[in-house]
């Protein structure tokens, strides 16, 4: 994008991925309460608001693909919402299509790129497609209810629309005359809607002609529900007065025309649902035990891009150091021994100081947990649309939605648990048929549970599927040499298991564009490695498979300050670093033989990092790091800084365990790994044992 | 099972006559080699590798393959064959060591090969220090006229020593 700062373009980009995941939350509620033969008229109106401000925010950042996928979407929202389109199974589809497609455009480094152009335009041309052919309904439902025409002239064609559907679901109708405070009114219509739900839906509130005075408003509101007016006397008179029911049309209900359906040729879900599960045939079901995961509202929250957390970690960071300097003036005021007192008084302060620091590190590192519901929202619209693929009834049950990671692991996690997810509905829950014949639940169920365990979070994704044949990992084994005949007959289960994991491996003879994609448990494997986790799987055949992924809560990330020396990159943990200084080399003097300098009015051993490892490329020494660890420390002379950042420390290789000086490596992305230094081994080989005292006794 | 058998038993044994083994073959500094073709994982374009100071000078460098940190070996240092030189690598081969999955930098991979058992010539256990990645020579006859191969072992490529 031309013209457009970089820092706007992320704004776009997050205001945008924020509404489409409240779009694609609220569109499984709506899924959810279509098979129960709901239609929850807020949330598709939420749906709608949504949509349409990221139509706004694409038009104004230039984004035209994002801008017309979010059009044709909000057209059809339009229709759905004034009941010109029936809700069905079919549109739900198109919708959540719309999701998909918003997440892959605004993931692409130009959600504007032309190539993009074809995919855009056949999902508008699909959605052109769903477009109501008649939007008049041949008869008007409303004719059956003796409503004032004072009242129906003031109707919105929303609330029109509403009181239509009410009516074709067969709901009675009702109006209730309450008083409310012109102050608190806002306040008081929300309590009046909470009281009202589920049963009754509010389709309108309109100022009386009459009964207003001064502050008082007096309302007539028209509420339908399927209760009768007994229980919607019981409901409401204590708070809100009188309720009385708005009779039908001719002599009564007895009499009156039954109600007029909306004919598009595909069958209203409200109807379907009514009939038992068993006639849902290749109607996939999806049901929310946990709320947690598919409604976690987001309430007394702040939005906060990652960079700023960085920014602030990195200020802690520096605030560490900072505090070092205090201490070592405090050190040397002690030694002075001028005032006792005040030194006394500033010892007590930086205590004060310390615990404080202490508290804002934890406080930041925390700031950076996130609660995994994140993704597992992102995973129940997987699960939902691999089960509709497949003809499959899947209750997808979540646990612990509520456990923490860092903000880094849960990112990392979405795709390895996405595919997981495919798998075992693709793979392991069976069809409603087969699992009928082999008297199992005709609804599959697949849980995903989270929770912490010590200093690790553990996550299972479980399902009740076929489970996996040892004898078919076995075969599929051996023809792929992976096995020989007689290693085959000799691996316990357990291990084949394992196999899985090996890349290229598969047992299932079809690859459907689900779980296959052309990556398979290896992948998923690499990605949880890279994460410092371990996966590990347990199935039987005929009951199951559930697999474990153990992941670290943060304790594998460091911060490490990212330095060159030669054209190598080294990270170094700043936990180790006490301050950097610009290196001069009239700065050095020898004591003993050995390089100096003064830091302060102490002396400070230094050594080259170059020399130290033994690398012999030429260096253009730039800063010292002062490294101190326990009461020694030592200057480190490298090339440049190449600031801070988060890494993974992942173990070297078993080929390299006896290589001193380094305590892993990191993977920088981009395919560049960085050797982890190890500072105390390199400390005490700067220094040498017995160092410290000599260092000490210059410092005198 | 001959001693050789037992040592090495993707080996073909002196019972399995007859029978065909793979061998993938490559190319280090102009010379043929060969790992039996199920010790090797996978076959990597090789990415920058990061310098290991101090690490024993077979050690080329450490990649990162899918998020596990991986130690790239020099086979022109194993074989004897001088230094290698960094743009020579035309590929990694992954490949078990019998204690963890090390890389194998060759200048490049050429194809499967099928030996039968009398298509190979043990080695003998020899003098130079290289003699013991060796297992063994297969001899090739194509349209090409015959052709050598020198089998290795990827389980003498251990880390230390």
């Amino acid at each position: 994008m031309s013209g457009i700062g970089d820092d706007i373009q992320q704004e776009f980009l997050a205001e945008a991925h924020e509404l489409v995941e409240t779009v694609s939350r609220d569109l499984l509620l709506l899924s959810e309460g279509a098979t129960q033969g709901r239609l929850d008229p807020g949330l598709l109106n939420e749906v709608f608001r949504c949509v349409h401000t990221l139509k706004g925010i694409a038009g104004m950042f230039g984004h035209a693909h994002v801008g017309s996928i979010a059009h044709v979407l909000e057209d059809l929202l339009d229709d759905l919402r004034l009941g010109r389109l029936e809700f069905t199974q079919q549109v739900l589809d198109v919708l959540f299509d719309g999701v998909e497609q918003f997440q892959r455009l605004l993931q692409l480094e130009d959600p504007s790129a032309p190539s993009e152009e074809k995919t855009v335009a056949a999902f508008v041309a699909k959605i052109h497609k769903l477009a109501p052919a008649n939007a008049a309904p041949p008869s008007d439902p409303l004719d059956a209810f003796l409503i004032e025409d004072s009242v129906l002239s003031v109707l919105t064609e929303f609330e029109e629309n509403r009181l239509r559907a009410c009516i074709r679901q067969g709901l009675r109708l009702f109006q209730l005359r309450t008083r409310f405070d012109l102050m608190s009114m806002d306040q008081s219509i929300d309590e009046l809607k909470n009281v009202a739900q589920p049963e009754a839906e509010i389709i309108t509130y309109l100022p009386s002609a009459d009964g207003s005075d001064g502050d008082i408003l007096e309302l007539e509101i028209l509420v339908a529900s399927d209760l009768d007016i007994a229980a919607m006397r019981e409901k409401f008179f204590e708070r809100y007065g009188q309720v009385k029911p708005i009779e039908k049309r001719g002599q009564g209900a007895a009499s009156a025309p039954a109600p007029v359906r909306l004919t598009t040729g595909i069958p209203p879900l409200a109807k379907r649902t009514s009939l038992p599960p068993r006639t849902t045939d290749g109607v996939a079901q999806l049901i929310f035990e946990d709320t947690a995961a598919s409604t976690a509202v987001i309430a007394n929250s702040v939005r906060v891009d990652i960079n700023k957390l960085d920014h602030l970690m990195s200020v802690v960071g520096e605030l560490g150091l900072v505090r070092s300097a205090v201490g070592r003036m405090m050190d040397r005021l002690h030694a002075d021994a001028s005032d006792r007192q005040a030194t006394a008084e500033l010892q007590r302060i930086t205590r004060g100081f310390d615990r404080q620091l202490g508290e804002l590190q934890a406080g930041i590192l925390d700031v950076r947990m996130v609660p995994l519901g994140q993704v597992f929202n992102k995973l129940a619209r997987t699960a939902r649309q691999a089960a509709r693929e497949h003809g499959k009834e899947v209750r997808f049950v979540v646990t612990g939605a509520d456990t923490e990671v860092d903000k880094l692991i849960v990112e990392e996690l979405a795709d390895p648990l996405m595919h997981l997810v495919r798998n075992a509905i693709d793979h392991g829950i069976e069809e409603p048929g087969v699992r009928e014949r082999f008297e199992k639940n005709r609804v599959g169920t697949l849980a995903l549970n989270a929770y912490q365990k010590g200093s690790k979070v553990v996550i299972e994704v479980e399902d009740d599927g076929a489970g996996i044949n040892p004898q078919a990992l076995r075969e599929t084994a051996i023809n792929k040499g992976l096995l020989t005949q007689e290693a085959g007959a000799t691996t316990p289960d357990t291990e084949l298991l394992d196999l899985i994991f090996v890349p290229g491996f598969s047992t299932k003879g079809t690859i459907t564009d689900l779980s296959g994609r052309g990556v398979g448990m290896d992948v998923v494997k690499t990605n949880i490695a890279r994460l410092g986790g371990i996966i590990g799987i347990e199935s039987e055949g005929g009951t199951g498979t559930k697999i474990t992924i153990t992941l670290p809560i943060t304790l594998a990330i460091i911060r490490a300050l990212i330095v060159k020396v030669a054209q190598h990159t080294y990270a170094l943990p700043v936990t180790a670093v006490k301050e950097v200084l610009p290196y001069d080399a009239s700065m050095v003097k020898t004591i003993q033989g050995r390089p100096v300098v003064s830091l302060r009015g102490e002396t400070l051993r230094v050594s080259s990092l170059a020399d130290l490892l033994k690398i012999e490329d030429p260096t253009s020494s730039r800063y010292v790091i002062v490294v101190a660890m326990a009461n020694r420390r030592s200057g480190f002379i490298v090339d440049a800084l190449e600031g801070q950042r988060d890494v993974i420390i992942k173990a070297l290789g078993k080929s390299l365990s006896s290589v001193r000086g380094f305590a892993g490596a990191a993977d920088l992305g981009d395919q560049s790994v960085a050797l982890v230094l190890d500072a105390p081994a390199l400390l005490e080989e700067a220094l040498g044992a017995g160092e410290v005292r000599s260092v000490l006794e210059f410092r005198a | 099972m001959t001693e050789l058998a037992r040592a090495r038993p993707w080996l073909p044994s002196d019972e399995e006559d007859g029978e065909v083994f793979e061998f993938l073959s490559f190319d280090v500094a102009d010379e043929s080699y060969a790992f039996p073709l199920s010790a090797v994982h996978e076959i990597l374009k090789p990415p920058p590798l990061t310098a290991v100071p101090r690490a024993p000078k077979r050690v080329l460098g450490v990649i990162s393959v899918r998020g596990t940190i991986v130690t790239i070996f020099d086979p022109h240092e194993i074989l004897g064959l001088g230094a290698s030189d960094q743009s020579t690598i035309g590929r990694i081969l992954m490949v078990d060591n019998g204690v963890e999955r090390i890389g194998v930098a060759v200048s490049r991979v050429l194809q499967v090969e099928r030996l039968t058992r009398d298509d190979i010539e043990h080695a003998e256990p020899g003098d130079s220090e290289f003699a013991r990645h060796i297992v063994g020579v297969g001899r090739l006859v194509d349209d090409d006229g015959e052709r050598m191969l020198i089998l290795l072992d990827p389980r003498s490529l251990l880390g230390d020593g």
